[in-house]
């Protein structure tokens, strides 16, 4: 247990260079972009006919006018007390902007998240029975398709069918989960429905898949045979013992499926005008909002980091045979 | 000695059905690439049709906004889309397999310090790195491949790193290294040819991932606007798809064909390769 609590000690050390390093690099990417820093930082205040007054503060505040290891110091010590910059588009500090978006972005994400781990890694283990069977080449070929179709476009294709053709559910139109803008809950639930199926449908080829080659890995080995040999029913070895085996490395990929799921958001939402992180994104892409891109990869990218890190001591809690190194 | 082996490659590789699929997939898209200028029916860029109207026998997959011909369009795509996946998978390809290979051969603090900036590359989301570098240095396709490119790479040089310490052990490599070859030597003739494989498949696998990444930028904003992509045509095409539907469906069908083709291709590498996974495959 004590290696245990090392293990931990030492992952969680290893963050914070990494989320220092996010730091300067976003730092770094705005003083070499072409054009003047400020003129960023500004973006959206409609920077010819500001009030000279605002721009001296803006300087004053980020500390423009000083040696840039000097405006380093004062950007870190910004962003770890969690302040972002200042969205001059929304008139709103960027920490503000983005902390409103994340429920309904949560709201998308967990549900069709939570479907595609069990379904998928249920239809995994079902088809590691039969390795090669007409249902199993059937089943990859579709994940295969699904893979290699646009999250966005698939999306699209939903909307043309369910929303504008057969007329079942809206095209967009979801204001907030919460706060008094906040419809009912069959509301909700309509404009839920399609935005999760696309996000369910690209992610489970990856459950899967996994699911598939871990178990298949399992029940080649000697105590899978041991319970076989000893008479007990096939369907009780897969599902009680090979399938609990076969989850470790469901969850070692999930670091690459949180990728999967935000990139799917943000276009997701997008389509859908879905109210979250990733519409809001696409709403800063296309009013060139610069703080607050800067603000939502920063935020995103320490979300990232701190998620992997749980997962990686979940994961040391998990199986034994982590060495921790 | 290396047809004989490309031979014997493709004995087993055409025994996979889906990967046969896949390779038929991207000779066809490759044949329209290469061969766009002859078999357009018309311009992609001028007006030849009343604007948005829906497929018909002048117009296989209708017009746009602008009343341009959305199938000439789609075939002039793939060009574009051709050229981006298959940048971005070189530029990943070669830096992966050089910066996956070199240090892994000499170990020491180059190794450390390589494998600390996958690290760093791999936890950083993606496409937020993506939006945030392409928003602020500009949209130009070239620029967009190189980024996705360099955004790529770690994935392959892991797996090289891998493919180079297992195979640095081997008598055949030590024998190299006994006879007084040098390291860069024995690295590129020995080690690097015969631990590519798995490498080459995840490249090809990439050039879907790419493909599928510029049309997800250009949906975002974030392509070329001076390009007939058809990320472009897409993004485009879906602010009309209340109305006209052609716009949408055909350019990501496009998409989603040739992203299908690259993949089934590195699946189909990988199951070559490894005979024990594709009886479970």
């Amino acid at each position: 247990m004590n290696g245990l609590r090392r293990y931990i000690a030492r992952r969680i050390l290893e963050a914070i260079p990494l989320i220092f390093a996010i730091i300067v690099f976003n730092f770094v990417i705005f003083h070499i972009a072409p054009g003047d820093p400020t003129s960023y930082m500004m973006a959206g205040s409609g920077v010819a006919g500001i009030d000279p007054v605002v721009i001296e503060a803006m300087k004053k505040r980020w500390g423009l006018d000083k040696p840039l290891l000097e405006q380093l110091v004062v950007y870190l010590s910004g962003v770890i007390r969690g302040d972002l910059g200042y969205s001059f588009f929304r008139n709103k500090p960027v920490s503000e902007v983005i902390l409103e978006r994340v429920p309904a972005t949560l709201l998308l994400i967990l549900p069709s998240a939570c479907a595609s781990i069990v379904v998928g890694t249920l239809i995994g283990a079902y088809l590691a029975k039969r390795p090669g069977s007409k249902l199993d080449s059937t089943v990859s070929t579709f994940s295969s398709i699904l893979y290699s179709v646009p999250v966005f476009w698939l999306g699209l294709i939903l909307l043309i069918i369910f929303a504008f053709g057969l007329k079942l559910f809206p095209s967009s139109g979801m204001v907030s989960p919460i706060g008094e803008y906040a419809g009912s809950v069959t509301d909700m639930l309509q404009h839920l429905f399609l935005p999760s199926l696309t996000l369910f449908l690209t992610d489970v080829p990856i459950f899967i898949r996994t699911a598939r080659a871990s178990v298949i890995e399992i029940m080649r080995e000697d105590f899978i045979t041991t319970f076989k040999a000893m008479g007990l029913k096939e369907n009780a070895v897969l599902y009680k013992h090979a399938l609990r085996n076969a989850l470790l490395p469901t969850v070692t990929i999930a670091g690459m499926l949180l990728g999967f799921l935000l990139t799917g958001a943000v276009l997701v939402e997008t389509v859908f005008g879905w109210p979250g992180l990733g519409r809001t994104t696409y709403e800063a892409i296309y009013m060139r909002d610069y703080p607050l891109i800067m603000g939502i990869f920063v935020f995103s990218s320490i979300v990232f980091i701190s998620i992997t890190l749980v997962v990686d001591i979940v994961y040391a809690f998990l199986d034994p045979r982590v060495k921790y190194r | 000695m290396v047809l004989a082996k490309i031979r014997m490659f493709w004995l087993e590789y055409r025994r996979d059905r889906m990967a046969v699929f896949g390779l038929a997939l991207v000779v066809f898209f490759a044949f329209i690439a290469i061969l766009a200028p002859f078999i357009t029916p018309y311009d992609p860029w001028s007006f030849v049709s009343q604007a948005l109207s829906p497929p018909s026998q002048k117009n296989l997959f209708g017009t746009d906004k602008l009343g341009r011909d959305v199938f000439s369009r789609v075939i002039w795509g793939t060009r574009v889309s051709f050229i981006f996946g298959l940048g971005a998978a070189t530029i990943s390809g070669l830096i992966g397999i050089i910066l996956g290979a070199i240090p892994a051969y000499y170990g020491g603090w180059l190794d450390d310090l390589l494998s600390r900036i996958y690290e760093f590359i791999l936890v950083i989301p993606t496409i937020f790195l993506l939006i945030l570098i392409i928003a602020m240095f500009g949209s130009s396709i070239y620029f967009s491949m190189a980024v996705v490119g360099l955004t790529m790479w770690p994935y392959l040089a892991r797996i090289m790193r891998a493919q180079v310490l297992s195979l640095k052990s081997k008598a055949y490599v030590q024998a190299s290294i006994g006879l007084g070859a040098s390291g860069i030597r024995t690295l590129f003739k020995h080690i690097i040819p015969n631990g590519i494989q798995p490498v080459i498949a995840n490249i090809t696998i990439q050039i879907a991932y790419a493909i599928l990444t510029e049309a997800g930028l250009s949906f975002l904003g974030l392509g070329d606007t001076t390009q007939v992509s058809w990320g472009q045509i897409l993004y485009w095409g879906h602010l009309h798809i209340a109305s006209a539907w052609w716009n949408t469906v055909f350019p990501g069908l496009a998409i989603a064909l040739l992203a299908l083709g690259f993949t089934l291709i590195g699946d189909g590498i990988n199951n070559t390769l490894n005979p024990k996974m594709r009886e479970s495959r």
